[in-house]
């Protein structure tokens, strides 16, 4: 794709790589995981961060080896283009149901803790508006948003957390005991993939990293999904080490919770953990344009108007689908149990296969001296 | 993008139009509510009423005629006007009360919660449940329990000016009390929510008297701990900030002062009994001796070994009101339960409020003289 896209750096592409998957991080994991791992918690945020950065990992080897300037460019070059068709559909599709589950889940929350009289049509029509404004712009124009809100959003974000760090009294809820039955370690690992998914974005974005290597680029993408464990793992630690097992259990949005209890009484303000909600809604927004942005670079080379046109056709659809998912209730029940199964599974399935296909019948282009072999 | 042909197209002016847009309503002002329109409670009392089963809720407001400047010539009485219904649940008291009130009743402020202790343990934990549900109410409100009027207790002292409460100034410092006994809102829900811990509130004897806890046990009302027990909580909870001993020694009266602690403890369950071990070590400082005393290395010792038994009478006199009671407001069953999770049949609160402590503590004090005499 040449012309409209710039190519961003290899910091911009860790930061929107770390964006795209860092939303999810305020939303109710902690209460599903300790329903289901119990004091296990913890191992399970650790084998999901292990198995995620390999499969990214394995993703940011096979793009680098394809040479290719989109996922759906990449499926083409491993697949045939029919078969891309169907895979990168698939893959976006799976991407969009989370990302619509997603924003039910995050207006709600908005609506329980922050504006009850707002209806919640109008903070997601808001959200999903200016994410669109957003993704229709160039990938380095994404890129420089995300550089410039992503630094102070985190740096909140992380003052908050050290401050609620004072309420953690039950440290032995945090440590792992290793009783969980291996069948119950597999379905908590999978239910927290929606953590990690991204629907192929490395695949998309990597080629318009300015000159990376392959070995640049699979470090890159593991040392993002390593940042988002290890900001789990605090978050984690945090909310149950706060509140115990079983009361975490019970508590519908337990990191929000937990950074509303801290009080600063010398602070002019009581309550800092309202900080979080303003920096955590432009995480939000930027979440919702690289992830319409990931869909627009698999469309081909397309002029302003038309992706205008198209991030407002997605908008609408992610709209709709969060408008249909109603409850709060339905939306759990769709995140744990259909789209982030589906999204983990289909991830699982077509990752390695797609790369060791790729490797098998990886043969010199016509014209040009045969790539090095990869690292 | 290129500047070719005119400065303004229609483009620029529609997203100029949906940036406003944008701009005016992501402010959330579907929300917003002028301060002078709202009746912000700075505290609810909650008592029991007739018949079985409904409680007289009182919500507190400060008093807007109150100005700054005529808060010294105003009764206590007049600072504040409270709003009296009676209702079976949280929602319903709010309803009532909102139906009294000309201004939208605004709890976001809410500093104190004070509960009669004639209310029945499993009636606060419904309650404290209710309100933890309400995304809005703030969970950082203390919850306290008293006997007798309840209203009395709502006083702006003159140490302080509305809308600042003695209770919230009180709790708020910390480390400024010998021990500190505050309780959040959220941290009563947590004791209630966790098998294995039975909650606490401070117990307010009077306006500025809270030396005593009320512990909650599974059933019935909750029982007031004494003063010594209280202390004996708090040094096993390392909540002690600033206590003070006097002993007596050969030669007159000693006093320790700014005694904080330390615990390593480690909980077993023996025979179906808690059995807690470890230690406690407790630090302060020589604050008064006999004038004709000289501070030696065996005085200052033989004076530890006095305010080390002191507190472990105190630790003692706590374990043996929660064996008494058949409570565990130190939580060692739930410290046992987080330690071994597979003991699924132990996970429910009524094998722990007959599960009976034993304790096995090594008291060590240590004291420094950093006065300007020695």
């Amino acid at each position: 794709m040449k012309g409209l896209v710039e190519p961003i750096s290899a910091n911009q592409y860790m930061m929107v790589l770390f964006v795209s998957l860092i939303v999810g991080d305020v939303y109710i994991w902690p209460q599903f995981l300790t329903e289901h791992a119990g004091p296990d918690s913890l191992l399970v945020i650790a084998a999901a961060t292990v198995l995620a950065a390999a499969l990214m990992g394995v993703q940011a080897w096979w793009t680098m080896h394809a040479r290719q300037p989109s996922l759906f460019a990449a499926f083409s070059d491993t697949w045939g283009h029919t078969a891309a068709v169907g895979l990168t559909s698939i893959t976006l599709l799976l991407g969009l149901g989370l990302d619509s589950v997603l924003l039910a889940l995050y207006s709600d929350m908005l609506q329980v803790f922050y504006y009850p009289e707002t209806p919640r049509w109008a903070t997601m029509a808001l959200m999903v508006a200016t994410a669109g404004w957003l993704a229709a712009r160039t990938v380095s124009g994404v890129a420089r948003n995300t550089q410039i809100w992503l630094p102070p959003a985190l740096i909140t974000f992380i003052a908050v957390v050290l401050a609620s760090y004072v309420n953690v009294s039950q440290v032995s809820a945090v440590i792992p005991r290793g009783s969980i039955p291996p069948w119950d370690f597999m379905q908590a690992t999978g239910a927290t993939w929606f953590l990690f998914a991204t629907a192929g974005l490395p695949a998309s974005l990597l080629p318009h990293v300015r000159g990376v290597t392959t070995r640049r680029a699979v470090g890159m993408t593991i040392a993002v999904v390593a940042t988002q464990g290890i900001i789990l793992a605090m978050l984690l630690s945090l909310t149950v080490g706060t509140l115990g097992i079983v009361p975490t259990a019970k508590i519908e949005w337990p990191i929000v919770y937990v950074f509303s209890l801290v009080v600063l009484p010398t602070f002019f303000l009581r309550g800092v953990g309202l900080f979080i909600i303003l920096s955590w809604t432009t995480v939000a927004v930027l979440f919702g344009a690289t992830h319409f942005q990931n869909v627009l670079l698999n469309l081909g080379a397309l002029s302003r108007p038309r992706r205008t046109l198209w991030a407002t056709l997605l908008g609408g659809l992610l709209l709709i689908g969060a408008h249909e998912i109603g409850s709060v209730e339905a939306a759990r029940e769709l995140l744990f149990h259909v789209v982030t199964p589906l999204n983990f599974i289909w991830m699982l399935l077509v990752m390695p296969l797609t790369a060791a296909v790729s490797l098998l019948r990886r043969k010199p282009k016509v014209g040009k001296v045969a790539a090095p072999p990869p690292d | 993008m290129s500047w070719r042909g005119p400065f303004w197209r229609w483009h620029h002016l529609v997203s100029l139009l949906l940036l406003m847009s944008v701009l005016t309503t992501v402010t959330g002002c579907w929300d917003q509510v002028p301060f002078p329109e709202r009746a912000p409670a700075l505290v609810i009392t909650l008592a029991p009423a007739t018949p079985a089963g409904m409680f007289q809720w009182t919500f507190y407001f400060p008093n807007p005629t109150v100005t700054v400047s005529s808060l010294s010539q105003i009764s206590t009485s007049q600072q504040t006007y409270a709003v009296r219904v009676d209702s079976p649940t949280f929602a319903a008291a709010y309803s009532s009360a909102q139906q009294r009130l000309a201004r939208d009743l605004f709890l976001g402020q809410l500093e104190v919660i004070i509960l009669s202790t004639k209310i029945p343990a499993s009636e606060v934990a419904t309650l404290t449940n209710a309100y933890n549900t309400n995304g809005q109410v703030p969970k950082t409100a203390y919850m306290v329990a008293a006997q007798g009027q309840l209203g009395r207790l709502v006083v702006v002292s003159p140490q302080e000016t509305i809308p600042v409460l003695y209770l919230t100034r009180l709790f708020d410092c910390h480390r400024c009390q010998p021990s500190d006994l505050s309780q959040f809102q959220w941290q009563v829900w947590d004791a209630f929510e966790s098998p294995g811990i039975s909650p606490v509130m401070p117990d307010v004897g009077g306006p500025d008297r809270v030396a005593e806890i009320a512990v909650y046990p599974l059933k019935g009302p909750p029982t007031i701990w004494t003063t010594k027990a209280t202390t004996g909580w708090a040094y096993l909870l390392s909540r002690v900030h600033k206590e003070t001993v006097s002993v007596r020694e050969k030669s007159g009266m000693v006093a320790v002062t700014r005694l904080h602690d330390t615990t390593q403890l480690a909980v077993s369950l023996v025979d179906g009994r808690l059995q807690v071990t470890g230690a406690v070590h407790a630090y302060g400082g020589l604050a008064q001796w006999p004038p004709l005393t000289t501070l030696t290395a065996n005085f200052l010792h033989h004076v530890e070994e006095q305010v080390s038994a002191h507190i472990a009478a105190d630790i003692g006199q706590a374990i043996v009101t929660a064996n008494q009671t058949h409570e565990d407001p130190f939580g060692y069953g739930r410290q046992w339960l987080l330690a071994h999770p597979t003991n699924l049949a132990l996970d429910t609160p009524e094998y722990w409020t007959h599960v009976p402590i034993t304790i096995h503590l090594t008291v060590t004090t240590t004291i420094t003289v950093s006065g300007v005499e020695t």
